[in-house]
């Protein structure tokens, strides 16, 4: 669009002998829409910095309808890939998730006497079945050691190693074989020889869970 | 209805220059009002967002340029549904053409003007409706335009260094009139009309160019 100093001249003119008076407010509710499905409808150039103007915008549906038909094949085969690449993904998490579960477990317990002062501390190696027995505090008495573990009662606590102790064992750690089984519950026994199963009569000088 | 009719029902009391066969013109020097020094106090534009592809640019055109293009419309035709007409497609013009705008050469809301007169123009000789009733006369200018445009500030403000046949000649030109119009309503020859024509636009542009040099 070309206008010359005449016309700006005469514009100015028109507008100082012009009283602006509010719009009103069915009108601007018109003008708004338009603004609106202008805004919309017309496509702007970032290359040349200019506002293309309607007429020269090809519609969108129509630009659609040029686009072959193998590309949107494509799109669609690389939309199905990724779904079941996904979905695989996901399903593989889960199931790994399933697998490595003992490893949600605490690595560690702490078993503490009836004072509730933790007297030693086990301690699961990333999910196997090697742990290790801190003894925190001298285990009084001259006989053996025996640590617990039960994936859910006392009624299914088992075995998982014996020590002697002497006073001396403050602060050593000694080698466990941990079921691969989640442990739920510890105890810590001390008897003169080494026992198969966790009986009432074992003193029980700790507790974990 | 003749101009100067049409003048004192549109703007009772405020006439300032309307032509009539009995009396060309009406002294507007008093009119001239005294302006105070410009500042340059219009908003930023908004052309060049819209001519940038903002979207809300283009919404807010309507909100601040509504007013002015409908009363702009209103002074080239009476009829409202006509005028609505009209401001739609004074709109449509601004938005295709922000980019032509440069803000060197006028302010945006002088562009505005400029847009809605060739617009008017256009629509009302396509209709070959030249209908005088419907064209508002030339009015006095507008304290409120003159505060807020500089361009129009300015414009006007030359216009004092104008015989009265020449400024009454180019604000009847502005208002849309053709020369041949302004040559039987104020009853001179067509060649007077574009001699004082030529002089009072002279002046107009000069000051307006002097302004947009100097700012």
């Amino acid at each position: 669009m070309k206008y010359d100093s005449d016309e700006i001249s005469e514009a100015a003119l028109l507008l100082a002998t012009t009283k602006s008076a509010a719009l009103p407010k069915s009108l601007e509710a018109k003008l708004l829409k338009s603004a609106d499905e202008f805004g919309s409808e017309v496509r702007f150039s970032t290359t040349k910095g200019a506002a293309v103007g309607m007429d020269n915008v090809i519609p969108m549906a129509r630009a659609r309808a040029k686009t072959p038909t193998w590309v949107w094949g494509a799109w669609a085969a690389a939309a199905a890939v990724i779904f079941v690449g996904v979905h695989s993904w996901k399903g593989a998490a889960s199931t790994q998730a399933k697998l490595a579960a003992p490893v949600v477990e605490p690595s560690e317990w702490k078993l503490v006497n009836d004072a509730r002062e933790a007297v030693a501390t086990v301690a699961r190696a990333d999910g196997a079945r090697k742990g290790t027995l801190a003894v925190l505090v001298p285990l009084r008495g001259p006989s053996r050691y025996q640590i617990w573990v039960s994936p859910s009662d006392r009624e299914g606590a088992v075995s998982v190693g014996y020590f002697q102790c002497p006073e001396s064992c403050k602060g050593q750690s000694f080698p466990l074989t941990l079921p691969i089984e989640p442990i739920r519950s510890l105890w810590l026994t001390q008897s003169d020889g080494v026992s198969s199963s966790l009986k009432d009569e074992l003193t029980v000088l700790a507790t974990g869970n | 209805m003749n101009p100067t009719a049409a003048a004192n029902a549109f703007f009772p009391g405020t006439l300032a220059v309307a032509v009539s066969p009995g009396r060309p013109y009406v002294n507007a020097k008093d009119d001239v009002v005294s302006l105070p020094a410009v500042t340059k106090n219009e908003l930023e534009p908004l052309l060049p967002r819209v001519a940038c592809g903002d979207a809300s640019a283009v919404r807010e055109c309507v909100v601040r340029y509504g007013g002015l293009v409908h009363s702009l419309a209103r002074r080239f035709m009476k009829n409202e549904s006509d005028i609505e007409d009209a401001c739609q497609d004074i709109f449509l013009a601004l938005w295709k053409n922000a980019s032509a705008y440069d803000a060197t050469v006028a302010g945006e809301a002088t562009f505005v003007a400029m847009i809605s007169r060739r617009r008017m123009i256009d629509r009302l000789r396509s209709r070959r409706e030249w209908v005088e009733e419907e064209r508002a006369p030339v009015a006095a200018s507008d304290p409120d335009a003159l505060e807020r445009h500089i361009d129009a500030r300015i414009a006007y403000k030359s216009l004092e260094g104008c015989s009265e046949e020449q400024r009454n000649v180019v604000l009847l030109s502005a208002s849309g009139y053709s020369h041949s119009e302004i040559s039987e309503s104020m009853s001179i020859p067509l060649g007077t009309v574009k001699s004082h024509y030529k002089r009072a636009i002279e002046r107009v542009q000069n000051a307006l160019l002097n302004q947009r040099g100097s700012s």
